[in-house]
């Protein structure tokens, strides 16, 4: 049961998916991972996941793609032509191996896979504001992208880097994966000062608190649902937002509404 | 489906470490109710930062009011006497309802070796009390493993605290040692439940949240949903520490 003062966990409880409260997850991986077994790893796994909980959208950016730039990039093409309605690609800015050139001419000339880039500066010990990184930033904010980073407490990828990119750059999205994870009151000062920053909750749901003071403190409408797929369960995630303190629409918002809305500015997003 | 976690603590925390604080027992009951958490073992959040003694008593005071509260005790090196000894403690435990020890060896500041504790494992072994292990508090896998070593028949309730999938270091204690049993506090990797499950069964399994660290509900919502069988599932809400408990010699 979950949460008795909620409608929606009631149902959520009953069924597992609810057709009228579909998921978009914004941060997912795939694949082969070093540190880790993973045993819903391939994208027909993921999509088994994703059925059973009506996760609508899936955007993901693989474990190779992150890790082996020479030939991550061709497989998320592939996965995302062979199921374009169920996954959407963000593309890898592997900071140590950063060829704007190429990468940008790639996304170019996939306009219907990738949404935007993912930084994951921390793994790189590379700042988000490095030089190398300037023009995948023009990039983005020159067509309205979506930017999915790692942020954490770090110097890499802490709220003082994400701050010099809100500073400069106003058109693209940047969504903050993890939510600055640890620094949750510098996340809901970002979010406060800049229209551009979204909150992913990605690592985040295993804490009870961060959330709540999210929603208390900005509202739902820059929250956005993320689980690592395949690393963290979809269900235990959906069960942590139905169990912090919000009403059923926050709820709705945060699963769906707000996904969709930023997901409308792709000509393919039909939903 | 009834859910009993195995990973339940209340409290102050001076440490502010709990976002939401849950101070007293009846906050607690009251937060398992809206949860629908029919019962949970359960220590004081005291007893990671204040004395091992008073925490201990203070629950047995607490819990004396809920029947759907079982006890964990922490453990303290008998060499300092500061808590019951042999057959005072069973006695002690049985009048308060307490059921487990927990180590906490980087708060007690003592070391989890056999020297140290095996007054306290042979007991365990004796009378079937589980030992609770979070390895947030102290004692490392490579402490757990010498420990089962020694002492392969101890009861082992493990807390393995990161949320990293974690199968390979895991499931080889599981593999090796009979009663290991694992909290799924922190196993929360998307088709871990399965797949374990086809490997070695829902036996080894309990449903745990941090309660009030998480939430309760995440967890609940993973293994109500699991595609496992509906009998699996209630073993592992329930039916695996009900039989760990029940099996408990006071």
């Amino acid at each position: 049961m979950i949460n008795l003062k909620s409608e929606l966990a009631k149902e959520f409880w009953e069924k597992g998916r609810l057709d009228d409260c579909p998921i978009i997850d914004f941060h997912a991986h795939m694949g082969d991972n070093g540190g880790i077994f993973l045993p819903k790893k391939t994208p027909e796994a993921m999509i088994s996941t994703m059925d059973s909980c009506n996760t609508l959208l899936t955007i993901f950016c693989s474990h190779v793609a992150l890790f082996m730039p020479s030939i991550g990039e061709e497989m998320d093409i592939a996965v995302v032509k062979k199921y374009p309605n169920k996954f959407k690609a963000y593309h890898a800015v592997v900071s140590n191996y950063a060829n704007p050139a190429s990468d940008i001419k790639r996304m170019e000339e996939n306009p219907d896979v990738f949404v935007g880039f993912k930084f994951l500066c921390d793994y790189y010990s590379t700042p988000l504001s490095d030089p190398k990184h300037e023009k995948y930033w023009q990039y983005a904010d020159d067509n309205r992208l979506l930017v999915l980073c790692h942020t954490w407490k770090s110097n890499y990828d802490g709220y003082e880097e994400a701050e010099k990119i809100l500073r400069k750059y106003r058109n693209l999205i940047f969504i903050a994966g993890h939510s600055f994870h640890g620094d949750w009151d510098k996340a809901i000062e970002l979010v406060k000062k800049y229209p551009n920053i979204y909150l992913e909750l990605t690592a985040v749901l295993d804490d009870r608190g961060p959330l709540d003071m999210f929603v208390k403190e900005i509202g739902s409408e820059r929250i956005l649902f993320g689980t690592d797929l395949p690393w963290f369960s979809t269900h235990h995630g959906i069960g942590a937002v139905l169990s912090a303190e919000m009403t059923d629409e926050d709820r709705r918002n945060i699963f769906y509404r707000n996904g969709a809305r930023l997901l409308s500015r792709f000509s393919w997003f039909k939903h | 489906m009834e859910f009993f976690d195995c990973n339940v603590c209340y409290g102050y925390d001076v440490r502010s470490k709990i976002m939401l604080p849950v101070n007293t027992v009846e906050d607690l009951i009251s937060n398992m109710k809206i949860a629908g958490v029919a019962k949970a073992m359960v220590n004081r959040v005291e007893l990671y930062v204040a004395g091992t003694s008073v925490s201990n008593q203070i629950l047995a005071e607490d819990i004396a009011k809920y029947d759907n509260l079982y006890g964990i005790w922490g453990l303290l090196p008998s060499h300092t006497h500061e808590i019951p000894e042999g057959e005072q403690m069973l006695k002690e435990m049985k009048k308060n309802r307490i059921f487990g020890w927990r180590l906490i060896p980087n708060i007690g500041r003592y070391l989890v070796k056999d020297f140290v504790l095996k007054d306290w494992f042979e007991i365990a072994i004796e009378r079937k009390i589980p030992i609770f292990i979070n390895t947030a508090h102290g004692t490392t896998l490579e402490a757990v493993a010498d420990l089962l070593k020694s002492f392969p028949e101890l009861t082992v309730i493990l807390t393995y605290a990161n949320v990293w999938p974690s199968d390979r270091f895991l499931r080889p204690f599981v593999a090796e040692y009979p009663n290991v049993y694992l909290d799924l506090t922190y196993c929360i990797t998307d088709g871990g439940i399965e797949s374990f499950v086809k490997e070695y069964g829902a036996d080894r399994l309990l449903y745990g949240s941090g309660f009030p660290y998480s939430y309760f509900g995440a967890n609940m919502l993973m293994i109500k949903h699991a595609d496992i069988s509906e009998s699996d599932k209630r073993a592992i809400a329930s039916g695996n520490l009900s039989r760990i408990i029940e099996g408990v010699l006071l």
